[in-house]
């Protein structure tokens, strides 16, 4: 299993990743919406972790272009500040599950297992 | 709902996203020093230099949330006496400091100018702030990623002025700016004794006068 974090917040995402990998998770991370999209143009993780609110690339914006483009990947909302309409929008969109930051890893990870296993 | 309380409660909102950012980085690099405790603690590679880093981090972010925290402390506690001697620049640098995550999200750069010597003026710094917080919203209803504000403050004869300016790729000019009235300030730069002066014709700059204290 592959999972993309998308997170403009450098520090959280890079912490984010490596407690995936101690769980031996293969995780890579980008830092905005842009370099999400060409990414997923060379490699296709099977879950991508997304946030909402970044410079640039919205993560509504990404997750429009992801299922539009690689619909396989299961998306799992990770956001600080999304409102139940985000999470409406998101869900229309084809987003797996949304999840409130902050939260505990193994919530997290059991949202990318159910993501995963829905593929 | 009254314009300042509107603008109370956006530097709230802008506040409480940031400090939520900062208690999830907490969060998450205890997390992994528990994590790395827990699953590299009795292998020959236990991790120490990596829980040092990560606790570094943690210090490191602590130190940038009690600075956040300070600054809302401060831009609070000005309403406890609405008229007062305040320090110009510290007003300034307050409110640019508590907009940073708008600023940041909008990947729109700040410069701030700050003249050296303090800068007495006796009036309401709340009010200023809504002033100045209305003035940058006016740009940033128009600028784009990339583009910069600077804000300078200066003294001229007897008046502070805090100068206004962006830097912008597009053709921009002031009177576009000004037709976004969701942030009105014209009736609060008379409550401060104040003056505003537009650029000429195209310009992107304004300038903001405020008398400045007699000395003696």
């Amino acid at each position: 299993m592959k999972v993309l974090i998308v997170d403009d917040e450098i520090s959280l995402a890079e912490i984010l990743c490596q407690r995936l990998r101690l769980r031996s998770i293969d995780t890579d991370v980008v830092f905005d919406g842009e370099s999400a999209i060409k990414y997923i143009s060379n490699l296709e993780p099977d879950v991508m972790v997304l946030d909402l609110n970044m410079p640039g690339m919205n993560g509504i914006e990404v997750l429009r272009a992801v299922k539009r483009t690689n619909p396989r990947i299961q998306v799992i909302i990770f956001t600080g500040h999304g409102s139940e309409q985000d999470e409406h929008e998101a869900k229309g969109l084809g987003a797996h599950s949304f999840l409130m930051k902050p939260a505990n890893v193994n919530v997290l990870l059991s949202h990318i297992m159910s993501a995963y296993s829905s593929r | 709902m009254t314009d300042q309380l509107r603008f109370v409660a956006s530097i709230l909102s802008i506040f409480t996203h940031e400090l939520n950012n900062h208690t999830s980085i907490m969060n998450e690099s205890a997390g992994l020093v528990l994590d790395l405790i827990e699953i590299k603690g009795n292998s020959e590679d236990c991790g120490f230099e990596q829980i040092s880093s990560v606790t570094g981090g943690i210090t490191n972010q602590i130190k940038k949330t009690t600075t956040l925290v300070k600054y809302l402390n401060r831009f609070a506690h000005r309403m406890d006496i609405p008229i007062s001697n305040y320090e110009l620049n510290e007003v300034v640098e307050e409110l640019i400091m508590l907009m940073n995550r708008v600023l940041n999200q909008k990947e729109i750069q700040i410069d701030l100018d700050l003249i050296k010597d303090g800068l007495i003026i006796y009036g309401n710094p709340s009010v200023l702030q809504y002033v100045i917080f209305s003035i940058i919203q006016g740009f940033l209803s128009c600028l784009k990623s990339g583009d910069k504000i600077i804000i300078k403050t200066l003294s001229v004869d007897s008046n502070a002025e805090i100068r206004f300016q962006f830097n912008s790729e597009q053709k921009l000019s002031l009177d576009i700016m000004n037709a976004d009235k969701k942030w009105d300030y014209s009736e609060y730069i008379k409550q401060i004794g104040a003056g505003i002066v537009f650029g000429a014709q195209g310009a992107t700059d304004l300038t903001l006068t405020i008398p400045l204290v007699k000395e003696g």
